[in-house]
């Protein structure tokens, strides 16, 4: 089967050039925006009790330097081995285990499926770049059917894991009195980055016709399901479907990052790193 | 048009503590847990992860990605004066750093907000803006004369000129719980210990400038008390230092080395670290129940002795070796303990609310006591290793217990004044 770029099918595909423009674009923010939280990060001092050094305020410098030297400094807690930090607190979320493991299944549900698909789409992306460049040692299409079943299987995770999310907001008392907009805007832009992302793939394999899916046959009638049996305006309007979710997808959950909670994702880890996992 | 300045100036917090603000997931574990969040009957500004949310949005109004691009927006000096009053109702016990799912540190990061506001003028708390010029002038926290430091030895204990082992006080033990000073000095005899003490030239350890944010006021007071401290401490040939009060030791192991830029040139130990050793070495024998009779005992980590710096379990060693002492255990202990409430400048500068913490923590204790259904007409020892959270706890007992009939009689000791008894030694003075 011919293949366009950018993980497209041949038809409905969006076009490079487009995709492309898009991509840089939502680089370009996701990294102003770093660039202006570390920044901020850098009005502070580099040690305890002291003030910032005139003439340093705002510098990038300053943070990378503090943080270093806080990472290398003695901790009067566990000051376990930043290895451990990196597998049981960062990757595995052990605090959080240990305070609530409904939260635990929902943030990592969130954390592999966000992970999953990103690194996933990253890889298809590298694909398809070596393929256009000429280099031919590995078939994009095949690459793309090789995917559908860990792509569907880590967006339902992380379906799951927004709706859980959502529940929790809407259904646990405590928790809702104590939700406001900062965390809404969250989960709500997480959850229509998911649906039209469901809506956007399905859309597009049931729009070429393909119904073969040997082996993975759940695969298919799951793809019926999320354009409604192949309803036509999702069949019809599947480009624009899918690009609203590109954009989406690489605005809001790439772009928007440094500017929203989702700063969190990159600030948590780095505490519990410099803090050497943390106390207790 | 010219930008407006920032209303906040970032004094006193790490570039690694605005990053910290950033990782807060605002799970709400910290709201949880936090004792004075609960003792105030749950007031939003005091719970933890709305400081985090109000600082980082002052933050962000002063020097955010919006602020830069069009200038600084304008925080209320109402807002600051009300951050002001919830960022010192807290104990700094520091449960919120243990159960915070980021790996926060936020006592430290209390402790900046609260000197950043002392700085531009907006705080410290009430009459604890009063410490830093008392503790100046008198070298003690409580505007006493030197010499009154010297006033709780009784004629029978011995005190060295100069020895290894030095026994650092603290203004509460020395000028007013003198019966765990006695106890201390009386114990360490039986012993067969020799110590020595600073006497008169002793310095307040500088805990109560540091946990209110007045640290660097009166040209860096608590410094100068740490520099005073440690070269007499050396001037007495000392090795290891000795410490019943719990702030004292805190300070000496963590604040210390902080504030002069270099490690301690002795080893710090607190007294109940001190006896567990003893124990273990087989150096020390109990001559009698402490209270004469059997009794039921728990034990209340001090915030500053085991989640500040991890002492746990030689408290425990030492109440279990005792003859006479069923040890019970209460449900919040060890890192998930919760505070006395007296910590970080509440006691003084809010006392209903550390009395409101006080009767909570009581109440743990009551339940394990006096399990449901037993009558509390029994004597039982609600045991801790702090001057502080014996003064806070004993005011919540009286407190909680005023209007019950009848009356559970709780005796609330420090871990060497019961060690004390079960050597068969005084309390007093006399």
């Amino acid at each position: 089967m011919a293949m366009e770029y950018f993980s497209g099918i041949a038809g409905v595909s969006l076009t490079f050039a487009v995709m492309m423009t898009v991509s840089f674009m939502a680089i370009l923010l996701l990294l102003m925006g770093l660039y202006f939280n570390v920044r901020k990060w850098g009005q502070g001092s580099e040690g305890w009790g002291l003030d910032p050094a005139d003439g340093k305020k705002g510098s990038i410098i300053v943070f990378f330097k503090t943080y270093w030297k806080q990472l290398r400094s003695h901790s009067i807690h566990h000051g376990q081995h930043i290895l451990e930090t990196l597998i049981f607190d960062v990757l595995l979320l052990r605090r959080t285990a240990r305070a609530d493991p409904l939260r635990w299944f929902m943030h990592m549900l969130i954390f592999i499926g966000w992970m999953g698909l990103f690194s996933l789409s990253g890889a298809m992306f590298a694909v398809e770049m070596i393929h256009l460049i000429g280099i031919h040692f590995l078939d994009p299409a095949w690459f793309r059917d090789f995917l559908q079943f860990p792509n569907q299987i880590l967006g339902y995770m992380l379906l799951l894991g927004v709706i859980v999310a959502i529940a929790r907001r809407l259904f646990i008392k405590k928790v809702k009195e104590n939700t406001n907009s900062y965390d809404a805007i969250l989960i709500v832009t997480l959850f229509i980055v998911v649906v039209t992302g469901f809506i956007a793939h399905a859309g597009r394999y049931i729009a070429i016709g393909m119904t073969d899916f040997t082996g993975l046959d759940f695969i298919y009638y799951d793809y019926l399901i999320w354009t409604l049996g192949g309803l036509t305006p999702f069949l019809t309007y599947v480009k624009e479907i899918a690009l609203t979710h590109s954009i989406l997808a690489l605005f809001v959950g790439f772009a928007f990052i440094p500017y929203s909670k989702y700063i969190h994702a990159i600030a948590a880890p780095l505490t519990m790193i410099v803090n050497k996992g943390g106390e207790h | 048009m010219p930008r407006r300045a920032p209303s906040l100036e970032i004094k006193n917090l790490t570039a690694v503590q605005l990053m910290e603000l950033d990782g807060c997931m605002r799970c709400g574990e910290c709201a949880e847990w936090c004792p004075t969040y609960e003792g105030s009957g749950f007031k939003p500004g005091l719970s933890p992860r709305d400081k985090i949310y109000r600082w980082k949005s002052f933050v962000n109004k002063s020097y955010g990605f919006w602020a830069t691009l069009f200038g600084p927006k304008e925080i209320t000096e109402e807002e600051f004066v009300a951050f002001k009053d919830d960022v010192h109702g807290c104990t700094t016990c520091g449960i919120c750093a243990t159960v915070c799912e980021a790996g926060i540190n936020t006592v430290e990061l209390w402790e900046a907000m609260r000197a950043n506001l002392v700085k531009r003028g907006t705080g410290p708390y009430g009459k604890q803006g009063t410490m830093p010029k008392i503790i100046n002038d008198t070298f003690n926290s409580y505007n006493e004369p030197k010499e009154n430091r010297l006033n709780w030895i009784p004629d029978d204990v011995k005190i060295a000129e100069k020895a290894d082992i030095l026994y650092f006080m603290g203004c509460t033990a020395g000028m007013k719980q003198t019966n765990l000073a006695v106890s201390t000095a009386r114990v360490l005899n039986k012993l067969g210990v020799e110590f020595c003490t600073l006497g008169e030239e002793e310095a307040c350890c500088g805990s109560v400038l540091i946990r209110t944010g007045q640290f660097y006021k009166e040209d860096e007071l608590a410094k100068r008390l740490a520099q005073t401290n440690v070269e007499n401490i050396k001037a007495k040939g000392a090795t290891t230092v000795l410490y019943a009060c719990s702030g004292c030791f805190r300070a000496s192991l963590v604040d210390w080395p902080r504030l002069l830029g270099e490690e301690t040139p002795f080893k710090v130990m607190h007294v109940s670290q001190f006896l567990a050793e003893k124990i273990k070495a087989g150096e020390v024998e109990w001559v009698q129940k402490p209270y004469g009779e059997d009794k039921v005992v728990t034990y209340h980590d001090p915030c500053h002795l085991g989640r500040h710096v991890g002492v746990y379990e030689e408290p425990r060693k030492v109440l279990q070796s005792m003859p006479g002492m069923e040890y019970v255990e209460m449900d919040r202990n060890r890192a998930y303990q919760r505070c006395c409430g007296a910590g970080g400048g509440v006691k003084s500068g809010m006392p209903d609310l550390a009395l409101s913490v006080a009767k909570m923590r009581v109440g743990d204790a009551m339940a394990v006591l006096y399990p449901e259904g037993e009558t509390k007409t029994k004597t039982n020892v609600f045991a801790q290793a702090c001057p502080f959270c014996k003064r806070n706890l004993s005011d919540g007992r009286d407190a909680l217990l005023a209007a019950e009939t009848p009356r559970a009689d709780i005796v609330i000791e420090d871990i060497v004044e019961i060690s004390a008894r079960a050597l068969g030694l005084s309390n007093v003075k006399n």
